[in-house]
């Protein structure tokens, strides 16, 4: 019985159209490939690049990466299956080693740190806000004690 | 007369970066670093001129293949003069 192998699938979706049906487009792939696979390791969204030349009159496109273990014969029927997705710009499936799969845990490491400062920031602001209204409120009472 | 002949200047030539630093990863994700190996014009630059080893110079030129086909990296940048 032949092993299984490593391989990794970058695929550029249009970015025409509305947000959550490219959401929904990622979702679709992935669900190609967790059929045809062994075992699926994980997907990273590299989010919406503009293009080194334009491809099919687009200038900009959605990347996402998949990363998965399956059978010598799967990769044909994954990308004859993507093929017939009109969403799909391109899409590159490739042999990898295993120091893909450190990558894809970077890479969810950075989403999530990303993650954590932008919570932070939007709570730093809304204090700041919070300060803004108090003094604000302060300083109308202190107007109006003068005015008396 | 016997002119002196001149001395050729023997340089010792750089060692590779891919060698030197086991961290550096040549793949097509990292296109910022493959940026390095193509020229103003989007051409792979030779290893004559990089100081890539051999075995390095073969992955190079294999991902910087691939980030193009992704269009990561341009196929051809036009100068106008």
């Amino acid at each position: 019985m032949a092993e299984s192998q490593l391989y990794e699938l970058t695929v550029i979706f249009d970015s025409q159209g509305e947000e959550s049906d490219i959401q929904r487009e990622f979702d679709i792939v992935q669900s190609l490939i967790e059929k045809r696979c062994k075992e699926f390791i994980g997907r990273s969204e590299w989010g919406q690049r503009d293009f080194a030349y334009p491809i099919k009159k687009r200038k900009s496109g959605y990347y996402v990466y998949y990363l998965f273990r399956a059978d010598v014969e799967a990769p044909g029927l994954i990308s004859s299956a993507i093929k017939m997705d009109e969403k799909v710009l391109r899409h590159l499936l490739v042999k990898t080693k295993p120091s893909a799969i450190d990558y894809l845990n970077k890479q969810k490491q950075i989403k999530e740190q990303i993650e954590r400062d932008v919570s932070e920031i939007e709570e730093s602001k809304r204090d700041l806000e919070k300060v803004e209204e108090k003094t604000t409120e302060n300083s109308g009472s202190i107007v109006d004690e003068q005015i008396e | 007369m016997i002119k002196k002949k001149k001395r050729r200047e023997h340089r010792r030539p750089k060692p590779c970066q891919f060698c030197k630093d086991s961290t550096l990863q040549i793949n097509y994700k990292n296109f910022k670093l493959l940026r390095r190996y193509i020229n103003e014009r989007g051409k792979i630059v030779a290893r004559r001129n990089s100081g890539v080893c051999a075995r390095h110079q073969r992955q190079l030129a294999r991902e910087i293949k691939r980030a193009r086909f992704l269009a990561l990296v341009p196929y051809s940048v036009y100068i106008y003069r």
